[in-house]
């Protein structure tokens, strides 16, 4: 199992990604210490909420919610790293709810992060 | 022994080449193998029909070699177990360490993976999370159990991820995250409602990772590659 490792609050992430996971400070090219919001790249994934409407049947309705989740892929001298920004970003999640048609997953809708992104008003 | 004794012979007499490497160069008359009639056999007399020609013979077709026999890969018992064991070999190398597939059940995948009825193609070239990116579908060994799930990473190594579910009364600015630790990963199904994954468990070694599942498929009626869908986006600050 994995060791013991502490968890932080939403609110310090700005600062738990000033070091690694060895402890030590990481260094960027510029020297400069790691910006989530200006330096790193914006990723987006959907994932969802699904109910199976009538679970006693083979081909019943799933009903989706989509959730959306953000990350931020930041760059220092050893490599790149994913901080995932969904709550620390403060945006409002995107809560549509779409019917899927069945097992077949006809008629499911799939969210993508770029519509979801236009529909927050967020330029792509 | 009595049984033996005629396989160990059988397997340790020389095979004939089925076909002769050896060249012969063009200025040369090909010599024959087999002694030519006229110093092996013995003179003898030659019986003269009524119409005074010599009858017809094939005295010298038959004494060439005989053909070789046909090819056959299951001409002898030691040779059908041999065969049998290089196949199952070769598909367990296949099977362990290129690609296998699976059936695939539950509700926690949903919608990328419907509840019944899926067969997962698993690349095995990438387990122990070996290229494995965030956005990623793996197969692994549940931690807890001795059963192989399905789910989607959420952080390698180092990364930072939100051990809370989004949405799930967690608001802008609330919830804990943790550094996933070395040697590990996050992961989490795509039906946040219905999975039970490192929220539940923790961060999981990589090596309990089995592969990447690259494709779906349903039996006769479907088959859809299974991409990463992380799609990236411009930085909202106009950076």
């Amino acid at each position: 199992m994995a060791p013991p490792c502490p968890s932080f609050p939403v609110r310090h992430l700005a600062a738990a990604v000033q070091t690694s996971e060895d402890g030590k400070v990481r260094k960027t090219e510029n020297g400069r210490r790691i910006d989530l919001a200006g330096d790193c790249e914006l990723f987006g994934l959907v994932q969802y909420e699904c109910i199976v409407a009538r679970p006693e049947l083979g081909d019943s309705p799933v009903q989706c919610w989509p959730v959306q989740r953000w990350f931020r892929r930041c760059q220092d001298k050893k490599g790149s790293f994913t901080a995932e920004t969904t709550v620390w970003e403060g945006r409002s999640l995107a809560v549509t709810p779409t019917e899927t048609g069945g097992p077949q997953g006809q008629g499911v809708h799939m969210t993508t992060p770029a519509q979801v992104a236009a529909k927050n008003n967020i330029s792509s | 022994m009595g049984f033996i004794t005629p396989v160990l012979r059988g397997f340790l007499r020389p095979t004939r080449p089925r076909f002769s490497t050896k060249s012969i160069p063009l200025h040369q008359t090909p010599q024959p193998t087999t002694p030519s009639l006229s110093t092996s056999l013995p003179n003898k007399t030659t019986k003269i029909n009524s119409h005074g020609t010599e009858p017809h013979t094939n005295h010298g077709d038959s004494h060439e070699p005989p053909p070789p026999p046909p090819p056959s890969w299951f001409g002898h018992p030691f040779r059908v177990i041999l065969t049998t064991l290089k196949f199952v070999a070769f598909t367990h190398l296949l099977w362990e360490y290129v690609i296998s597939m699976a059936p695939a059940s539950g509700p926690s995948m949903l919608p990328t993976f419907e509840v019944l009825g899926e067969w997962l193609l698993v690349s095995k070239l990438h387990r122990f999370g070996r290229g494995v990116t965030v956005g990623d579908v793996v197969a692994y060994n549940i931690p807890i159990n001795d059963e192989v799930g399905v789910k989607r990473v959420l952080g390698l190594p180092g990364d930072y991820v939100l051990m809370d579910t989004p949405g799930d009364g967690v608001g802008p600015g609330e919830g804990n995250m943790i550094q996933v630790p070395k040697g590990h990963c996050w992961i989490v199904g795509d039906n946040l409602v219905a999975s039970r994954d490192s929220r539940y468990f923790g961060p999981v070694p990589l090596a309990l990772i089995r592969g990447k599942v690259i494709a779906t498929m349903r039996p006769f009626s479907e088959f859809r590659w299974i991409t990463n869908t992380s799609q990236k986006v411009s930085n909202p600050s106009g950076d």
